[in-house]
């Protein structure tokens, strides 16, 4: 009777500590998901903490492990849907609203409103690696270093690619809006 | 998650870039506002209660009760005679009986058949070799192995807790004599002797 309560509170712990990385680390994955384009996000993000649960007892490292573990997951998925997607051209519904793959128009521009969809769409204009940097950082709040072993690149690597997308970005915003 | 901004921008040399901080804000915000809709699979997995965690708690204060009042009154009965011994296990089975119900321990095993001055209690030492409901080895705190771990979140009490009851009373035998003779186990209640 006492060796069972051992495995009981084992299963709590291990179900409790679950549900509080799905509670705060499921908007950002479904973000950085929903900021790649990814067709289905809700639908991956879910992929994503099933895998992450299979393995959850063996995480180490306390929350940035798990952290770090989710990601991997998560871009592991999108490289996966990345790749499916270019060997076969999927015809889908066009939602303006959902997809945010389109230049800004003037209109936008011009309101020199940066919300949602400018920002969504300012990304797009970052090459694939830089824009993967700064959505781990940002949205997925990684470290350097942890997104370096996310994208299986060195420290300095990241560095470069945060430093170029940033600059790219920077200049962007600099040209901004042009009133007439 | 500022923390994050911050650092970036820093490692960057745009720390001081206010437009460039607003967008990575915004993007941010804007991105991790949604929350998504876990699958049912999924919601299977996740503890919808924090009281999960106080089952382990309630049942280890269980145990320590019954342990310090069984050594308390077992350091008096240890030189007094059997009976008081029996008598002693019987006040553990009832704290047992009526704490963890699902356990199949009862105060007063009516179908078992022995007379209440020889039941074994927990010692071991049983004169009659009638195993206690609680020695009963269908009757343990095992969860069940059947027991799925998605039944085990929505049920606030805890999961496997509450299974006991079906594994303790199914399996309580009303027939004495098609028991074997099985030594009793330690049911954790010990008399010290």
């Amino acid at each position: 009777m006492v060796g069972d309560k051992p495995q009981r509170s084992r299963d709590q712990t291990v179900a409790g500590r679950f549900t509080v990385a799905y509670n705060s680390l499921s908007p950002r994955v479904l973000g950085y998901l929903r900021s790649h384009g990814v067709d289905d996000p809700e639908a991956v993000t879910n992929e994503v903490f099933l895998a992450l649960y299979q393995n959850f007892e063996n995480i180490t490292g306390g929350d940035d492990g798990v952290r770090t573990m989710t990601f991997s997951i998560a871009h592991a998925r999108l490289v996966d849907h990345h790749r499916a997607r270019n060997n076969r051209p999927m015809s889908v519904v066009f939602d303006a609203e959902a997809d945010p793959r389109r230049s800004p128009s003037a209109e936008d521009l011009a309101t020199e409103n940066i919300g949602n969809y400018g920002a969504l769409a300012l990304l797009q204009t970052l090459g694939e690696e830089q824009r993967e940097t700064v959505t781990l950082r940002v949205i997925g709040g990684l470290s350097l270093d942890e997104t370096a072993h996310v994208m299986s690149k060195t420290v300095g690597a990241i560095k470069q690619l945060q430093r170029r997308a940033l600059e790219s970005l920077r200049q962007s915003l600099s040209q901004g809006p042009t009133h007439d | 998650m500022t923390d994050q901004i911050d650092q970036l921008l820093s490692q960057t040399g745009m720390a001081d870039e206010a437009q460039v901080r607003e967008f990575l804000s915004d993007l941010q915000h804007t991105s991790t506002s949604v929350r998504p809709l876990p699958s049912a699979e999924l919601s299977a997995l996740l503890v919808t209660s924090p009281q999960r965690s106080g089952a382990h708690r309630h049942g280890l204060a269980i145990t320590t009760l019954i342990v310090v009042g069984t050594l308390g009154a077992g350091a008096t009965a240890a030189a007094a005679s059997p009976d008081v011994r029996a008598a002693t296990g019987q006040v553990a089975q009832a704290v047992i009986g009526a704490l963890l119900p699902g356990t199949g321990a009862s105060p007063a095993p009516a179908t078992t058949g022995p007379s209440p001055t020889s039941t074994p209690g927990s010692s071991g030492t049983a004169s009659d070799g009638h195993p206690s409901p609680i020695d009963h080895p269908d009757s343990t705190n095992h969860p069940q192995p059947t027991d799925h771990p998605g039944e085990s979140p929505s049920n606030p009490g805890g999961g496997n807790a509450d299974t006991h009851s079906n594994s303790g009373t199914s399996h309580h035998t009303d027939a004495p004599n098609s028991q074997p003779t099985t030594p009793p186990r330690h049911s954790g209640a010990s008399a010290g002797s």
